[in-house]
């Protein structure tokens, strides 16, 4: 998992308690709209409450707790912050 | 009186419902959406000269559709044009749920903006300064608790003042480098006859709101090519999809705004409930609550099944109480009461016969019905408003995804097991297409609460009831997982499904408050009484005349020479091979047919057509063997939607080919199944 601060990885792999800033959204654009009016913007700061690998995640962005499926976080670019 | 029509809307969570449900206090009526047939909840306020129209509409992000139930959000603002519009902005999340307002804002200022929640967020240490956020907007700002009733006065007074003071204009937000593009194409689409909302147009076309698109392309193919050249440029030049860079600056605003009229003491932050994720127990736990919920919801409604444990232990005593005082058989001997008093007044004849069994008979199987569904209603609502029940499609997406589901198919599936139709209905939530047609197709195979009575029933004329019953449930499960996901897969080959999708904000948990969740239980039920209502007493009249009438078409009490009896005659061979035979099993069918008419029609039937007192005593006047009731019993489970399901499967598909679809498949299914159970029952049996 990408411990590294300053790692560009997917979301998936930003390991749990660890904080991430979005970088680019990788999705086809229905998704896209959605988790941009969810608050999910490149430059936001995403805290990744709950990842144990595999299956699903829990992030929160700005103050909102999130659960998304593994596939859609692989599509997330993102940088890991501390 | 002057109308005043109002449309309410918000994200996901901002105490949506709850705002409607105060200021409407349950005066909802239930009409469609415009050029649809799927319903809507308007509420009427009568306040001084005016007569307020409040339209509910289905929580969305922002004015870009992502499911079904958005699109009929964001299609109402923009094409219905209401007179004002209520948006509401949650005080715990200011920043985050002030993105939908800007974006409606960006159209017309014809807005009052609502602050939920403002009791709960004075004890979480957030202070909003309502003046200066109302200076920000440029629109006029209420703080409301829905719960508390504080606001609601308010609301309603600055509705009628942004009505009658006729605001023109639309807020303007900085896109910073993407200004240039969005001005070019508003001048565009200017000159081509859209002076109308031209700016928010503009920045539409960026955001890649597909509505939109479709909407100039089928207007002007012309402009629609321009304003598409205008998008690639920008893509080009500024190397960011625009619709990031609109949302970036729309959620700045935000900030800007939050920055300028919020205050937040740091609070500690709630930690997030990881056991809902955890990889093992959350699917045990989801499954184990949604399991005791169920069983009690059908304790109460039917004593089933806590009354067979009971009487496995020995104490068929308090079983019967239990059965006895169950509201469905309450339910039964007020009905039974108040036929025999219309009997004694009236006499025995053909007109009380009508009365009777046509007009009570069906009147009374939606009385019946009403408090079973109410009751799961009421479960799934306190699970719903206390934040559980989208923790528990966590646990449930972990083992739904392995057959092609995600977790957003509990909802839809658990209503269904009250009533199929609103569980038909609350897919329109689940943001894959694919999966809403594979769920709308097969939730029909979901039992629901008129199954379960027929199933009960026909569980007493077995020795081994409550094995029966089981049965047919356990069946009903791997009918609706197995083709699920034997239609997952062919979807997959066909290269429509890309993968299964979760994304679930989670709310709050809090302890579930009673008047919402009978708010719940009120909108989800309404569905019942008024869709299925009108068809199950519909069903009931015609049902009677088919059975009352003789093929010279004359009135009679003998339903044995009915023109339904005649019809069914032709048609038993076919059940011969699920051996169900002999010269009463036309009974049989007849009661089938009723079935797919409405379910429980079917104990009726067989009761009314027989003369028998209970359903055993009338299998044995058909002569229909034990394990024959138990392929009948898994037949009933799986064969045909009722008729009102079948109209709700049409009206939100609009395709007739799918509603005959599901028709065939279930007959073919129901059909299959039974063999095969008749075929073991027999060789077990034997």
């Amino acid at each position: 998992m990408g411990e590294k601060e300053g790692l560009i990885t997917t979301l998936d792999k930003v390991s749990e308690g660890k904080t991430a800033t979005l970088i680019s959204l990788e999705v086809g654009h229905g998704l896209l709209s959605r988790l941009l009016n969810m608050g999910l913007i490149p430059g936001i700061k995403i805290n990744v409450l709950v990842n144990r690998g595999k299956g699903l995640l829990v992030i929160r962005v700005q103050d909102a707790e999130i659960s998304i499926s593994r596939g859609i976080a692989q599509k997330l670019i993102v940088k890991v912050e501390s | 009186m002057k109308k005043i029509r109002v449309a309410v809307i918000g994200q996901p969570n901002v105490g949506k419902s709850t705002l409607f449900n105060a200021l409407t206090k349950g005066h909802v009526i239930v009409t469609n959406w415009p050029g649809t047939t799927v319903s809507k909840n308007e509420g009427i306020i009568k306040y001084g000269n005016y007569e307020i129209h409040l339209v509910d509409l289905p929580g969305i992000y922002g004015l870009t559709a992502f499911t079904l139930e958005e699109k009929i959000s964001r299609n109402f603002i923009v094409e219905e044009n209401p007179d004002v519009i209520v948006v509401l902005i949650d005080s715990l999340t200011l920043i985050r749920t002030l993105y939908l307002a800007l974006d409606i804002l960006e159209r017309t200022k014809r807005v009052v903006i609502g602050v939920t929640k403002v009791d709960e967020a004075h004890s979480r240490g957030i202070h909003i300064n309502f003046e200066i956020l109302e200076k920000a907007l440029g629109v006029p700002v209420v703080s409301i608790s829905a719960i508390k009733g504080i606001g609601l006065e308010e609301l309603i007074k600055k509705i009628i003042s942004a009505y009658e003071s006729n605001i023109k204009g639309y807020l303007n937000i900085d896109y910073g480098e993407l200004n240039t593009y969005i001005e070019a194409s508003e001048a565009l689409l200017r000159q081509n006859g859209f002076e109308d909302s031209s700016r928010w147009l503009a920045v539409k076309i960026f955001e890649g709101d597909p509505e939109t698109l479709i909407m100039i392309k089928s207007k002007s193919e012309d402009l629609y090519k321009a304003l598409m050249e205008l998008r690639e440029e920008a893509l080009r030049i500024l190397r960011t999809d625009p619709a990031v860079i609109v949302s970036r600056s729309r959620f700045k605003y935000a900030e800007d705004i939050g920055k300028s009229c919020l205050i937040q003491i740091a609070v500690k932050k709630k930690k997030v409930s990881k056991i809902f994720y955890h990889p093992v127990f959350a699917p045990i736990i989801s499954i184990v609550i949604i399991l005791v919920m169920f069983m009690a919801a059908f304790t109460v409604n039917t004593g089933f099944p806590i009354t067979y444990v009971l009487k496995y232990l020995g104490l068929s005593g308090v079983s019967h109480i239990i059965e006895e005082y169950s509201i469905s058989s309450l339910m039964e001997k007020f009905i039974e009461h108040i036929a025999n008093i219309l009997e004694s007044i009236l006499g025995k004849k053909a007109i009380t016969l009508f009365i009777v069994d046509a007009v009570l008979g069906g009147l009374g199987a939606i009385l019946l019905f009403l408090p079973l569904i109410m009751i799961v209603m009421a479960i799934l609502g306190a699970l719903e408003d206390s934040g559980i029940l989208t923790r528990l499609a966590i646990g449930v997406h972990m083992l739904f995804e392995k057959v092609g589901f995600s977790g957003h198919a509990l909802f839809p599936l658990s209503i269904s097991l009250g009533c199929n139709v609103p569980g038909i209905l609350v897919t329109r939530a689940v943001p894959s297409s694919t999966e809403r047609v594979r769920l709308i197709m097969l939730l029909p195979f979901i039992p629901c609460q008129a199954r379960l009575v027929v199933l009960l029933a026909l569980a007493t004329a077995v020795k081994e009831g409550f094995l029966v019953l089981a049965l047919s449930y356990i069946v009903a499960f791997i009918v609706f997982f197995a083709l699920g996901y034997a239609l997952y897969l062919w979807s997959l080959k066909r290269g429509e499904v890309v993968e299964i999708r979760l994304l679930l904000e989670q709310p709050p948990l809090h302890r579930p408050i009673p008047r919402v969740v009978w708010w719940y239980t009120w909108w989800h039920t309404k569905h019942f009484l008024v869709k299925a209502g009108t068809i199950i007493f519909m069903a009931n009249l015609l049902f009677w005349l088919l059975t009352h009438v003789s093929p010279s078409l004359s009135l009679i009490d003998t339903p044995s020479e009915s023109l339904g009896a005649l019809f069914s005659k032709n048609l038993t061979p076919i059940l011969t091979p699920l051996g169900i035979v002999g010269e009463n099993a036309w009974i049989i069918v007849l009661a089938l047919i009723a079935g797919f008419l409405a379910k429980e029609i079917f104990i009726t039937t067989l009761l009314i057509v027989t003369g028998a007192e209970s359903i055993r005593e009338a299998f044995i006047t058909i002569g229909i063997s034990e394990h024959s009731i138990i392929t009948l019993a898994i037949f009933i489970t799986l064969y045909v939607p009722c008729l009102a399901t079948i109209a709700t499967i049409y009206s939100e598909t609009r395709s007739y080919k799918l509603t005959v679809g599901v028709v065939v498949i279930m007959l073919i299914v129901a059909y299959t199944s039974a063999l095969l159970t008749n075929i073991l029952t027999s060789i077990l049996t034997r």
